[in-house]
């Protein structure tokens, strides 16, 4: 048994060496932090703080997912319908009565599978993956409409399903556990992992990634599968949270969870995969709209405060870059 | 300003050029003079200080001493674009044309000939124009090269014409071409040299940098060698061999540029191959390797010896034939996955663009293709340090350390890396495209020793070449290629450059032509 303290310690070693990759995100989201303490007393109270983390939970654990994507050279923009939809197919699984755990492993399978379709249709029909996600987007938020008419499916007061989103262990909620057990899983896959070593490769060079043996098509089916399991997970605790399922839930999601994942250093050129700066990077969103409202600034204004900082977080990134390569 | 000409023809004159970065002088007091119509040739290992010369020439880097004359002009090149102004233009190595662009498009790209409204965006083109003075341009060189087509469609030697015709449209009376034959076949090669050749004949002053001793001085007029930031020789070319060149080069005698190990030949084949075609390239192959044995393949572009390659790997398809290794025929669909999972290994030749993860580092890319071995549960971080490591030390891979990104590495250390990953992954049969394209001399007989301690453990080797020197001078057995056929398959008894070219261009049957 000696030999896994070591072990562990080459993992947190990792850690630090992506911090010093996406150094711009850190040092934005302490900034905004630092500002966000003297402009408002109630941002840095323990209350607030677990809000916060509570509503970002949702962005953060796709975004795990869609770094392995992102890293791999690909993009899913069916993310947001496929939550949407897995909440919804809960939440009716749920009103008929049907046992918890089956209508969420329902949703976790459907998720599973709305992936695999985006992987088939990018790997083994050549589609780009831009178009064969925005292609099931559209499908999936269409189908949610036909199958909700459009009507929110509400009244799902089951204390073992509302535990998951609203529950405590200790003084911690139950989802930030939840997002925090999902993030070592990622990390442990992408670092220790033959599949991590494989996205990445695929990410940096594909050609090169075929002929060290690599079997492309069979990790992007995985890795898109993976990002449709992780995208039904959030639609879980989503609906868990809101004891509902809205037909319009996690419209914009895809856009904000790109957005975390690269403000948080992963390249969209791929090969690069910064899984902690996907946790800054939905911090910051998080702390930003958080921000915004305890400051009362008009809604309105929130998109475009929120646009500035993606450009300024990835803005330093290049900038530190340009720098070091020189 | 014309007091001190010393000579009238003198196109550029480099005087006592030194520069120095943080302590290291990369060049120290080095003279370069170029004239009219004159192919200087440039070498010098990796680290010579050629490229910072270069660099100097084309106003990257400002020199710390010396001067630079021009038409006898004393003159500083303030940056790139006062280096084009002053008729100095650099063709690299990486081309950068626009594929899906014709030839007349790339040609013009940036200064558009247009009807109306000038250089504006919204200047029309005039096609017709652009077409008749390309044309001109290069029926003056008597090139038949379609203008039209887009720029893939055209063969590497041809792209890199259309290359200097962009330099020279823009009026380069200096050209610089780094490396322009790494990419390039023979015939593609002698195409480049005939169109140089015109160049000199119109006055065109060229400085051809290039690893390929024997094609500088097939091209050259006079030859200049770099030796750690010192100029050390500078010669007419019909005074060099490539044997005086390289011990400039290197400052040392190579006793041997191709060390040919003669490893215990094995009885049995390692590999059979029978009546392999591919739907195009290649039709009805048979041949078998054995273990300690290496195989070289020669032929022009278009042979068939690259898909050949290709094919034992599982890269490209075969369309019939079989494939047995060690005595057991190969079932099903050859894929890379496979070939790997049965000891074979694929070096390409783009090591660049098919073999490295460029932004990885050395450890990542050494450990890739053999990551069950470090697997214990999981991959293991300390035993994969290790094997990096060690490799790093047994094949002298020049890095700072096992987490440099591959990209900083320099051409023949990529290529140790890529040794490293396959000699990792233990193989029987490795397959090497082109081992040494764009290595520098040592780093070449490194590579070949590499290649002999591989047969000498006794696994085998298959090299696709279409270096001479290389076939002759380290395979046990050439296989010839003509038009997707085996034209001859040579032991080493009968290995000449002559004879490979001979077969190379005919058929065997066809009566023979010219030999030297």
């Amino acid at each position: 048994m000696g030999t896994t303290e070591p072990q562990q310690s080459g993992i947190f070693r990792n850690i630090r060496l992506d911090f010093s990759k996406g150094g711009g995100i850190v040092i934005a989201f302490l900034v905004l932090c630092m500002v966000l303490t003297i402009a408002s007393p109630r941002f840095l109270t323990a209350t607030n703080l677990l809000i916060v983390a509570r509503q970002t939970v949702f962005v953060m654990i796709i975004g795990f997912a869609m770094t392995f994507v992102i890293g791999m050279g690909g993009i899913d923009l069916s993310v947001g319908a496929t939550l949407a939809l897995c909440g919804a197919v809960t939440a009716r699984l749920l009103l008929d009565g049907v046992n918890v755990w089956v209508a969420m492993l329902a949703a976790l399978v459907l998720g599973t599978f709305i992936g695999a379709v985006n992987g088939f249709l990018i790997a083994k029909l050549g589609m780009t993956d831009f178009i064969a996600t925005l292609g099931m987007m559209s499908i999936l938020r269409g189908i949610i409409m036909v199958f909700t008419h459009g009507v929110p499916f509400f009244g799902l007061q089951i204390p073992t399903f509302q535990w998951f989103a609203q529950g405590y262990i200790g003084p911690i909620p139950v989802p930030v556990i939840i997002t925090a057990l999902l993030f070592l899983v990622c990390l442990f896959i992408l670092k220790k992992t033959r599949l991590g070593r494989f996205v990445l490769a695929i990410g940096s060079n594909q050609d090169a990634a075929r002929l060290v043996g690599i079997n492309i098509a069979e990790v992007k089916i995985i890795v898109y599968a993976f990002c449709g399991l992780m995208a039904a997970a959030s639609g879980l605790l989503l609906t868990s949270r809101l004891e509902a399922a809205m037909p319009e839930a996690g419209e914009g999601y895809e856009l904000d969870v790109i957005a975390a994942t690269v403000i948080g250093g992963t390249s969209l050129a791929g090969g690069r995969a910064n899984l902690l700066g996907t946790v800054v990077g939905a911090m910051v969103m998080g702390v930003v709209r958080n921000g915004l409202n305890l400051l009362s600034i008009n809604v309105f204004w929130h998109q475009v405060v929120i646009g500035s900082i993606i450009l300024i977080a990835v803005g330093i990134d290049q900038l530190s870059q340009r720098r070091l390569s020189r | 300003m014309s007091e001190t000409i010393s000579n009238n023809e003198s196109l550029l004159e480099m005087h006592e050029m030194t520069k120095r970065f943080t302590g290291v002088v990369a060049l120290d007091h080095v003279d370069l003079t170029l004239s009219r119509g004159e192919i200087l040739i440039l070498v010098g290992e990796n680290g010579a200080g050629k490229s910072t010369l270069m660099k100097i020439l084309a106003g990257v880097y400002r020199p710390d001493e010396g001067t630079i004359r021009i038409n006898g002009e004393q003159t500083e090149i303030r940056n790139p674009g006062h280096a084009k102004e002053l008729g100095i233009s650099i063709v690299f190595q990486e081309q950068a044309l626009i594929p899906d662009l014709d030839a007349i498009e790339n040609i013009f790209i940036g200064r558009e000939i247009t009807t109306t409204f000038g250089d504006s965006y919204m200047g029309v083109l005039n096609r017709r124009a652009m077409v008749n003075k390309a044309n001109a341009f290069l029926e003056a060189f008597a090139t038949d090269i379609d203008l039209t087509v887009p720029i893939r469609e055209l063969g590497l030697g041809q792209r890199q014409i259309i290359e200097i015709t962009r330099s020279l449209a823009e009026n380069a009376s200096i050209l610089i071409l780094d490396e322009p034959t790494a990419a390039l076949e023979d015939f593609e090669r002698k195409q480049l040299f005939d169109f140089l050749d015109r160049l000199r004949e119109a006055g065109i002053g060229i400085i051809y940098v290039s690893h390929d001793l024997e094609e500088c001085l097939e091209i050259g007029d006079r030859i200049m060698v770099l030796r750690d930031g010192k100029k050390v020789g500078e010669m007419a070319v019909h005074d060099a061999s490539v044997d005086s060149v390289i011990e400039m080069m290197v400052g040392r005698t190579l006793a041997e540029q191709y060390p040919k190990v003669t490893a215990s030949i094995g009885s049995d084949p390692i590999l059979q191959v029978s009546n392999l075609s591919h739907r195009k390239a290649f039709s009805n192959i048979s041949f078998s390797l054995h273990r300690g044995e290496i195989i070289g393949f020669g032929g022009l572009a278009g042979s068939g010896k690259f898909e050949l390659a290709r094919s034992l790997f599982g890269v490209e398809p075969i369309t019939a034939g079989s494939i047995e290794l060690d005595g057991k025929a190969i079932s099903g669909n050859l894929t890379p996955q496979s070939a790997i999972q049965q000891g074979i290994a694929f070096l390409p030749a783009d090591r660049k663009s098919e073999g490295l993860f460029l932004e990885h580092d050395v450890q990542y890319n050494i450990s890739i293709a053999n990551l069950k071995a470090l697997i214990k549960g999981w991959i293991r971080g300390a035993p994969e340090r290790q094997v990096a490591q060690s490799y790093v030390d047994t094949l002298d891979i020049k890095t700072p350390s096992i987490h440099q990104m591959a990209r900083h590495l320099s051409g023949g250390n990529q290529q140790k890396v890529m040794l490293a990953r396959w000699l990792f992954a233990k193989p029987k049969i490795l397959i090497f495209e082109e081992p040494t394209r764009g290595i520098d001399v040592n780093a070449k007989v490194e590579v070949y020793h590499l290649i002999g301690e591989i047969v000498k453990e006794g696994s085998a080797v298959i090299i696709v070449s279409s270096e001479l020197p290389e076939l002759e001078g380290i395979c046990d057995r050439v296989i010839v290629m003509h038009d997707g056929m085996i034209a001859a398959d040579l032991p080493r008894e009968q290995l000449s450059q002559e004879t490979i070219a001979y077969y190379a261009v005919t058929t065997s049957g066809e009566g023979p032509n010219g030999n030297h």
